[in-house]
């Protein structure tokens, strides 16, 4: 056993003691029971933190669900403008030769919306195409759609409206002015002579009718 | 139901085969333990630490006997003594040079009990009695104890040597004292 020449009798009987004779014996029972409560808490344990580990993988997948939602959805006040978009649109003929420019002729309205506002659409200049052809070899033009649109949309809307033409015998128990006037009465217009500022009388025609006011 | 069907049953996770089990060798574990730390509430601490990983680690046997069951079981309880002792820094490191052979009076030892051997090598110091119950009743080697300890082969050597002098005085003293009550 030992590396050594040892006599094994006193090792054996070393390995083999159980007790020492006056002390008092080991409580097994409670050692066990220490024991076993021992093997059942880290059992629980363990069952606690996957419980919890379980928990905040669903919490993290409902939530990454939640953003994936919200990042494919957009927003219901958004709208987008065709318009916009054509605004710098340029077309270009490549197969031309290229031209080189030297300045910007056509004045593109800035995208800004406080420049847009500062000016009415009344003092606006026109572009004007022609000139711009002069100046440019007819390789580029410049479409400004946004502007004749603006323009267009601004003749509309300054329109007088059309009011339908009505007699006014064909209005029926309408108001006017502070009389009630109906179709069935027949008006004259009675002029005095007189000096100016005699005012006309209308007498209503009590011939088929007697009563002057409407009876409620 | 014996030892093979015990442990069958304990690796299933029966607790009253494993309750037998601890019954069966819980008092000479507690001996071994007490043998390197020398506080009994330490040793039935270390008892406890050591059975845990025992029934842990008890689907890894393959029972070969009961004396392999033993010596398993020791070893787990030695292992954790040990880790205790590091944790306590323990083992108190000696210059290597005084490393010199003593020779232990078998003779005397052989006529004492076992419970006076045990008294005796508890009262050698931490370091020196490690060093001790592992040379000298495990049976292992230098090189062995330097690894399982964390120190060189010399002090390994000469922390045994110590310890051997040390215990031959003790002897001496018990021998003297023996002799004494033999005569009077």
């Amino acid at each position: 056993m030992s590396n050594e020449k040892h006599s094994d009798s006193w090792i054996g009987k070393l390995d083999e003691l159980e007790s020492l004779p006056g002390e008092t014996p080991f409580n097994k029972a409670a050692a066990w029971d220490r024991l076993h409560q021992r093997m059942d808490g880290k059992k629980t344990k363990k069952r606690g933190i996957l419980y919890w580990a379980a928990a905040c993988l669903f919490l993290a997948a409902m939530a990454l669900l939640f953003l994936e939602q919200e990042r494919k959805a957009p927003p219901a006040s958004y709208v987008e403008n065709p318009d916009k978009k054509k605004v710098h649109e340029v077309v270009v003929d490549v197969t031309e030769t290229p031209v080189i420019v030297k300045a910007p002729v056509v004045p593109v309205v800035g995208d800004s919306p406080a420049r847009k506002k500062s000016l009415p659409v009344k003092d606006r200049n026109p572009i004007i195409i022609s000139d711009v052809a002069t100046i440019l070899p007819p390789i580029i033009k410049a479409i400004p759609q946004s502007d004749t649109m603006l323009a267009e949309t601004t003749a509309v809307a300054a329109a007088p409206k059309k009011m339908r033409v009505v007699h006014i015998n064909d209005v029926g128990g309408d108001v006017i002015g502070n009389a009630y006037v109906y179709p069935e009465h027949k008006q004259f217009k009675i002029s005095l002579s007189g000096p100016a500022g005699f005012a006309s009388q209308i007498v209503a025609d009590k011939t088929d009718k007697t009563a002057s006011s409407p009876k409620n | 139901m014996n030892i093979p069907e015990l442990i069958k049953e304990a690796k299933k996770g029966s607790t009253a085969a494993q309750r037998y089990l601890f019954d069966l060798l819980s008092d000479r574990m507690l001996m071994v333990c007490r043998r390197y730390v020398r506080n009994q509430q330490d040793a039935e601490e270390l008892l406890l630490d050591g059975f845990y990983k025992f029934f842990k680690s008890l689907p890894e046997l393959n029972y070969q006997g009961d004396a392999a069951l033993h010596s398993w079981a020791k070893r787990i309880m030695i292992n954790e003594c040990l880790m205790f002792l590091r944790k306590k820094n323990a083992f108190v490191v000696v210059s290597e040079h005084v490393a010199e052979t003593v020779a232990l009076e078998e003779d005397v030892l052989n006529n004492l009990s076992a419970a006076e051997i045990f008294n005796l090598v508890i009262q050698l110091p931490a370091g020196y009695r490690a060093v001790f119950n592992l040379y000298v009743i495990e049976g292992m080697n230098h090189g062995e104890i330097a690894g399982l300890l964390g120190i060189s082969e010399g002090t390994s050597k000469s922390q045994l040597s110590k310890a051997k002098s040390l215990l031959q005085k003790m002897l001496m003293q018990q021998n003297i004292e023996y002799v004494k009550r033999k005569t009077q």
